[in-house]
């Protein structure tokens, strides 16, 4: 019996990493030798550089803010503490495209924009906003998940010590739940490099790769945009491993 | 003038409550937090610490008040029961984490001195998850120390610990604290760590501090049944006082009298204390002795408890519990059946409450 119930955990588990390997190997074959040429596209490499840094710039925003955010979902007993959790999750839920319609509104010439004078629409600025709104969810409840994980009593014991709460969230509960974090803006990093649907709302121009990918398609099908997916698909497995590689490889401090 | 006085202190967390306790700690002294699981003493250590805010009473240090003083700036050391040692940091990086918090300077030679008082010089390189119960005990304790905190605060800090271990660290505590002259407040269940350890006792019952005094008294004169019965106490004759004689009383327990020292008018329902250990067994009845009290009784059972014997001994509806070494239980022969003598002094009998 034990051997039939590992035979179906087994079948099911090879049926779903399959279903995610089979089709992204195929990108990457039938695209062959002009993935090549399409990186020597400078309309390619821009996307792509597009892409990464508008990403990276997300990140960097998802962590400035949301690891505030969960470290004091994580560690505060706060009102409403039930639904901000779920505010955090709403873009999740939230259809891509609908996203960039809410971000058009608030921060485009019916919102902010129209207050300051700036044209938001087609900036990088649209860009960072889009992809931050949709992967945000993975860098606050990465980092949360962390926080929670840290025995409060560390951080009790810390502030009799004469601890700061700098010192508290510095010293104690970061490097503790850095991995978690890690891994947090790592998802929230290759969330935001996908993006489309709500990017393509917000800014057409200056081209992400997803976007030119879209627009390859539309105009040229299979034959002109598998050759860049599989280029975008590449360069962020790479990233991802090596990241993933480099966070992972040291020995931990704390044990698992 | 105390270090450390709580003043009518009440806190509560969820639908529990510390009410109106008082108590305060000497320089150099070591005052335990005495009770049985859920009666409030971690509350109220933490209150102290400042990890929880009060919503009466007072905390004192060294007369200066303060209540409302953030946790950071009270000048206390903190052990907790389950040592909460930073997983991230080696042994060395633990013990310096509140030197380094509060921008202290200590001489290598005070780091060196702490470490091998407490035998883990030998440890500080090594990471904590690497460590034995035992050794994360002295970790946490060197760490709380070496701030050189006005008051040490310590929470169950035996209580994940086999007895063997239990009863060394405590020796190793003992000697820490006398040599450092450190005050302390600590918080146990455990009766024996808190005579060991604690010059007085705060006992502690559903939140509320039921005796404070020291640690001979609360043993003696335990402040009602409930404290005697925490302590341990083996023997709670109750009875009525029916005759009174120079200076003492005579108290009818269960068709036995028993002569106690005089604390109650006649008439009176009183409870009686007898420490086991006050009661001397004896084959006869000795004509010529100073304890007033000798009680014929019949032994019902003889039982091993450690390393010493109770002996049960019952006449009437009285029952009455000795303790012997077994080499006297041994050479007197004792066994269920046997007629003996059980003999205190009417100052060995202390009214409870």
């Amino acid at each position: 019996m034990s051997r039939f119930f590992w035979l179906v955990m087994w079948f099911a588990a090879g049926t779903l990493l399959g279903f995610v390997v089979i089709p992204t190997m195929l990108v990457i074959a039938r695209s062959g030798g002009a993935t090549f040429q399409a990186a020597g596209e400078s309309q390619v490499l821009w996307a792509l550089l597009n892409s990464f840094i508008c990403a990276g710039v997300a990140v960097v925003l998802a962590a400035l803010f949301g690891v505030p955010l969960a470290y004091i979902l994580a560690t505060r007993a706060i009102a409403l503490k039930r639904l901000i959790e779920a505010l955090v999750d709403l873009p999740l839920a939230v259809p891509h495209s609908v996203a960039g319609i809410a971000l058009l509104w608030a921060l485009g010439k019916p919102g902010l924009g129209g207050i300051v004078g700036w044209d938001f629409v087609g900036s990088y600025a649209a860009i960072i906003a889009a992809m931050l709104f949709v992967s945000l969810p993975y860098a606050v409840n990465g980092a949360r998940e962390g926080f929670g994980l840290v025995n409060q009593r560390l951080g009790d014991v810390a502030r009799v010590l004469g601890a700061s709460e700098w010192r508290v969230f510095w010293g104690v509960y970061l490097p503790i739940a850095r991995r978690a974090v890690l891994a947090g803006l790592l998802l929230t990093w290759a969330r935001a490099v996908s993006e489309f649907g709500a990017v393509v709302i917000l800014a057409y121009h200056p081209m992400t790769a997803p976007v030119l990918i879209w627009h390859r398609f539309e105009t040229g099908g299979l034959a002109a945009s598998g050759p860049v997916a599989a280029l975008l698909l590449l360069c962020c497995l790479g990233v991802f491993l090596v990241l993933r590689l480099v966070l992972w490889r040291r020995k931990p401090d704390v044990p698992a | 003038m105390s270090l450390l006085r709580v003043e009518n202190l009440s806190v509560g967390v969820g639908k529990f409550c510390i009410e109106n306790a008082t108590l305060d700690v000497g320089a150099g002294e070591v005052v335990v937090i005495f009770g049985p699981s859920g009666a409030g003493k971690t509350l109220l250590l933490e209150a102290i610490a400042g990890l929880h805010r009060p919503h009466r009473g007072r905390i004192l240090l060294d007369g200066r008040d303060i209540t409302a003083l953030a946790v950071q700036k009270r000048g206390f050391g903190y052990v907790p029961q389950d040592y909460a040692l930073f997983p991230h940091l080696d042994v060395l990086g633990n013990i310096l984490f509140g030197v380094r918090a509060r921008g202290m300077k200590v001489r290598d030679s005070d780091v060196k001195h702490l470490v091998e008082l407490l035998g883990i010089g030998h440890l500080l390189r090594r990471k904590v998850w690497t460590l034995s119960g035992g050794e994360c005990q002295r970790v946490s304790l060197a760490r709380a120390l070496i701030v050189r905190p006005r008051v040490l605060l310590l929470d169950e800090p035996f209580g994940a610990l086999d007895v063997v271990m239990r009863r060394k660290l405590r020796g190793t505590l003992k000697k820490a604290l006398v040599e450092l002259k450190q005050a302390a407040l600590l918080v146990t269940h455990d009766l024996e760590e808190a005579v060991v350890l604690g010059r007085r006792i705060a006992v502690m019952r559903q939140g509320k501090i039921v005796q404070f005094a020291s640690a001979e008294d609360v043993l003696r004169m335990p402040a009602d049944e409930a404290v005697a019965q925490m302590t341990g106490a083996e023997n709670l004759l109750k009875g009525k006082v029916v005759r009174l004689e120079e200076g003492v009383m005579c108290v009818d327990c269960g068709g036995v009298e028993v002569r106690a020292l005089r604390q109650a008018a006649v008439g009176e329902d009183v409870v009686l204390l007898v420490r086991a250990e006050d009661i001397v067994v004896d084959l006869r009845r000795v004509e010529e002795s100073s304890a007033l009290n000798q009680i014929g009784v019949v032994v019902v059972d003889v039982r091993r408890r450690g390393a010493l014997v109770d002996v049960v001994g019952k006449r009437g509806d009285l029952t009455l519990v000795a303790v012997v070494t077994p080499a006297s239980a041994e050479r007197l022969g004792l066994e269920a059946g046997r007629e003996v003598f059980f003999s205190f002094k009417a100052s060995g009998a202390h009214r409870v409450g």
